[in-house]
């Protein structure tokens, strides 16, 4: 009798079985074979790494998968993935980020590198240069007269208290750069310095570097800090904003591009390395991004100062990345402490 | 197969839910699957049809726009305008124009010097009026020397295009490019009424990067997402999403199409299909739950109530009886025991009439023997008596009496038939001397019958009936007494020819109720009869032949002789 039963029960099941959808059309013959692969994590916008991507792609064939985010975000990422590395390049990021993270990249030292401007190569070759990223100060030109904002000491004064476009630099890369070169630039105790400049920005901190811009140019907040190219294409896309390079200096930092230790894919890796500072794509960049070139034959907008034009800090690299965790920290202190 | 422990009630219930739930959860499920397959498999195949037909048209599309910027790469006189700015431009015109003559609906025609400058178009100048010629398309129309295809993908408002490019060869490399555009207006038109509503179409370049996606689509971030899912290795059918997607790839652009399709069968309608296939099991069961219930109910009743009946019998109550409701077996199960009660009870009251009467008779007949010895005795002393005085007739009858009295008294329930026939010869002896001249008397008995035994005092009461009775009017009479062998039977017949028994008295003999005390009747019949049936059974017993000018008696008995006296094992009290 139970025998009898099991084996009606299985009968049963078996055609249930059989009757189950059995749809599954082969999406998968479209997926492109492993060597035809590629993963990008990029603290770029997607105006920056879309036409490149693409046009990497285009000329390679090779499918190119983009994750995107802070550039803090995606080395913690990478260091995070260490045991099962998904990151073959990380495309984007101040120079001073990559290099405190030295040990997540394999050093690489490109082909190309007799046509780079001098000076712009990290040493041991941990990262390549991608473009150089003056930092500057905007304004909203409606709200804010010229003569208001000149430069970092302003930033200090209680009169803007609040009133500070500025990213999160556990987040931004080029907003950490942005925070060191004003250390740098102003005089006195550089833990002093952020304790106050914490304090006028009153709690006001915008989660990404791109919110800059956008909170300057709605008004939100009538002055910023922020990179030279994000500037000038709000600039050209008609925004009434206004740039100021900041008369105690600025940093002329390069961001770069580095490959991934142990990169899946490190032949692709390599490929898209080189296509960053290939003329073509140096000179697309700086012609559509109002980027700065790190290529001595590529020539930069016009409507760009000439580097030198402006004052220049001496930046330093190797401090900056250095006291980056003990910087952050002493940030994340001020922020606990004001209840953030 | 084990004996079953559980209650006839949820035996039943399991039976009931055997039968009524699983053919139909059975039937419910296959038949839920095979819609659900047969709707998905027409479903994809429409879907893989629609496709087919939407790639052959871009197909087509494409192949009649590169049919145009072949012509126009082969125009000898756009080359020469290209390379001489200050060229008529209208004659290049009217050329692209006819070239572009059936397309320019479907497409828009532009031709780039070598520098990346537009020079004619068949369209607006827009943002299109500089290419970059180290970069994108016209680059890759230049290293490749044949059609390249190109998507725009939808940025800001602009909406994606498909470009087609040819390389113009010039003298030394290219003279121009001559570039097609689809826009996104255009390939919007390509499928237009050929997906269902709900259903959308991408069009992808072959990286899967969006270039057009349809209204219905739009919005989402689908093709980004498919494109992940395909990199992962994952496929975009899961479970969760309303989609199904369906690709393929046109093969001259390069270009991927996805139909994006809501999925036929939404979770929602297959819920309600499953819902109104539980809501089936859970009447069926309900309905199995309510029907065994009355069903077991309706038949459990009448054999509790049968059950208990049964044991009020067993303990002694026979006058219960079983109400009858139906027609059914039970119900003729219930009459029956009703009939068998009602047997057991007659028979009990009449084997209990019967052992009062033979009591009635034993007391009876201890009376009878009271103090015997004593009439014995005084009947001895009148024979005496009547012998001393001379009175002849008075020493007879204390003779005769005293015989009979002691014949009477003895402990032999059987006797001789001879003996009753000498006893019958005393009384009738005394009958004489108390009513001389009034009968005559016979005995007509074969000598080999005296020997038969026969009960006691069986004849005398007969004989005095006939005496008694039959000549109450003083009409002189017969009596007869004849024994006759019938088999194995001994016939005893006792006959007068007197005035017959009444109506009434024959009515009562023959139902046998004794006389009443007090009202003359023929108690000695009733007595003879009790007293054959008990011996020999209820087919023995007195016959009462003819009533009509006199009264026939006749016992039946078997024969028996003294030597084969059957012993009765029992003892009389004498």
């Amino acid at each position: 009798m139970k025998r009898r039963v099991f084996a009606f029960a299985c009968l049963f099941c078996l055609l249930l079985c059989a009757c189950k959808d059995a749809s599954a059309p082969p999406f998968a013959d479209f997926a492109p074979q492993e060597d035809r692969r590629l993963t990008i994590y990029t603290s770029h916008k997607e105006e920056i790494y879309a036409p490149i991507v693409r046009e990497f792609e285009a000329r390679t064939g090779i499918w190119v998968e983009v994750v995107t985010g802070g550039t803090n975000e995606l080395l913690e990422r990478i260091e995070s993935e260490s045991k099962d590395p998904h990151c073959d390049v990380m495309f984007g990021g101040g120079i001073e980020s990559l290099l405190a993270h030295a040990a997540l990249f394999e050093p690489y030292s490109c082909t190309q590198a007799d046509s780079l401007l001098p000076n712009l190569r990290p040493e041991g070759d941990v990262c390549t240069p991608f473009s150089t990223l003056p930092i500057v100060l905007i304004y909203n030109t409606r709200m804010v007269a010229p003569e208001e904002l000149t430069g970092w000491a302003d930033l200090l004064d209680e009169a803007w208290r609040g009133k500070i476009a500025f990213a999160d630099p556990t987040v931004s890369g080029s907003s950490y750069t942005a925070l060191m070169t004003m250390l740098t630039a102003l005089s006195g105790d550089d833990a002093a310095l952020l304790a106050r400049f914490f304090d006028n920005l009153n709690g006001t901190i915008l989660p990404d570097s791109g919110d800059v811009t956008e909170a300057v140019a709605l008004g939100r907040l009538p002055v910023g800090v922020t990179l030279e190219q994000s500037a000038l294409q709000r600039i050209g896309e008609g925004e009434h904003l206004a740039l100021v390079y900041p008369r105690e200096g600025t940093s002329e930092l390069p961001d770069g591009t580095a490959l991934a230790a142990s990169a899946p894919h490190r032949d692709n890796a390599v490929a898209f390395l080189e296509f960053t500072l290939n003329p073509d794509t140096q000179a697309q960049m700086a012609k559509r991004l109002y980027r700065r070139s790190v290529r001595t034959d590529v020539p930069d907008r016009a409507e760009l100062p000439a580097s030198g034009d402006y004052p220049v800090l001496s930046y330093d690299v190797a401090w900056a990345s250095a006291a980056k965790e003990e910087i952050l920290r002493q940030w994340a202190e001020l922020g606990e402490e004001a209840g953030m | 197969m084990k004996r079953s422990s559980l209650p006839f009630q949820t035996r039943l219930l399991l039976y009931f839910l055997v039968v009524g739930l699983v053919p139909l959860a059975f039937c419910v499920t296959i038949m839920i699957s095979i819609f659900r397959t047969s709707v998905a498999a027409s479903d994809q195949s429409a879907a893989e049809a629609r496709l087919a037909a939407m790639t052959e048209e871009l197909s087509e599309r494409v192949s009649d726009c590169d049919a145009v910027l072949a012509r126009l790469a082969a125009s000898r006189s756009l080359a020469v305008s290209l390379a001489d700015p200050s060229s008529r431009e209208s004659s290049v015109y009217q050329m692209i124009y006819s070239a572009a003559a059936p397309l320019l609906r479907q497409a828009e025609f532009s031709v780039y010097d070598d520098t990346g400058n537009i020079r004619y178009t068949t369209g607006e100048v827009g943002s299109l009026e500089m290419l970059p010629v180290e970069w994108g398309l016209l680059r890759a129309a230049r290293e490749e020397g044949s059609l390249v295809c190109d998507g725009v993908s939808p940025h800001g408002g602009e909406a994606g295009a498909v470009q087609l490019c040819r390389m113009i060869p010039g003298e030394n490399g290219a003279a121009g490019y001559a570039i097609a555009k689809l826009s996104g207006e255009n390939i919007a038109r390509l499928p237009e009424g050929e997906y269902g509503a709900g259903s959308g179409v991408l069009v992808l370049n072959a990286f899967w990067e969006p270039i057009y996606a349809s209204p219905t689509v739009e919005e989402t971030s689908l093709a980004a997402e498919l494109r992940s899912a395909l990199l992962a290795g994952k496929t975009p059918f899961d479970d969760q999403g309303e989609f199904l997607f369906e690709a393929r790839k046109e093969p001259i652009s390069g270009l991927v199409l996805v139909l994006c399709r809501l999925k036929p069968l939404t979770r929602g309608t297959i819920q309600n299909l499953f819902a109104v296939a539980g809501f089936a099991v859970v009447l069926s069961f309900l309905l199995c739950l309510l029907f065994s219930m009355r069903f077991s109910s309706r038949t459990i009743a009448p054999i509790r109530s049968l059950n208990s009946a049964m044991r009020r019998m067993e303990e002694g109550d026979l006058a219960v009886r079983m109400e009858m409701t139906d027609a059914d077996e039970l119900g003729q199960l219930a009459g029956r025991f009703n009939r068998m009660a009602e047997k057991l009870e007659t028979n009990l009251r009449d084997s209990i009439r019967q052992q009062q009467d033979l009591g009635d008779a034993r007391i009876r007949m201890m009376q009878a023997q009271l103090n015997p010895h004593f009439l014995y005795n005084t009947l001895d002393t009148l024979k005496w008596l009547g012998k001393i005085n001379h009175v002849e007739e008075v020493s007879t009858i204390s003779a005769n009496l005293a015989d009979i009295l002691r014949r009477s008294i003895s402990a032999d329930r059987f006797v001789r038939l001879g003996d009753e026939l000498a006893l019958l010869d005393r009384y009738v002896e005394i009958q004489r001397i108390r009513f001389p001249d009034k009968f005559t008397y016979h005995a007509e008995v074969p000598d080999d019958l005296l020997d038969a035994t026969v009960p006691k005092l069986m004849l005398q009461p007969l004989v005095e009936n006939a005496v008694i009775h039959g000549f109450e009017d003083g009409r002189f009479g017969h009596v007869e007494v004849t024994a006759q062998r019938s088999g194995d039977m001994l016939i005893l017949t006792v006959c007068d020819n007197g005035v017959g028994m009444s109506e009434e008295s024959r009515e009562r003999f023959l139902r046998r109720t004794a006389p009443q005390a007090g009202r003359p009747g023929h108690l000695g019949l009733y007595n003879v009869d009790a007293i054959l049936r008990l011996h020999y059974g209820e087919a023995s017993g007195l016959q009462l032949i003819s009533s009509t000018s006199g009264t026939v008696l006749r016992a039946t008995l078997p024969m028996r002789f003294a030597a084969r006296t059957p012993d009765k094992g029992e003892s009389d009290n004498a």
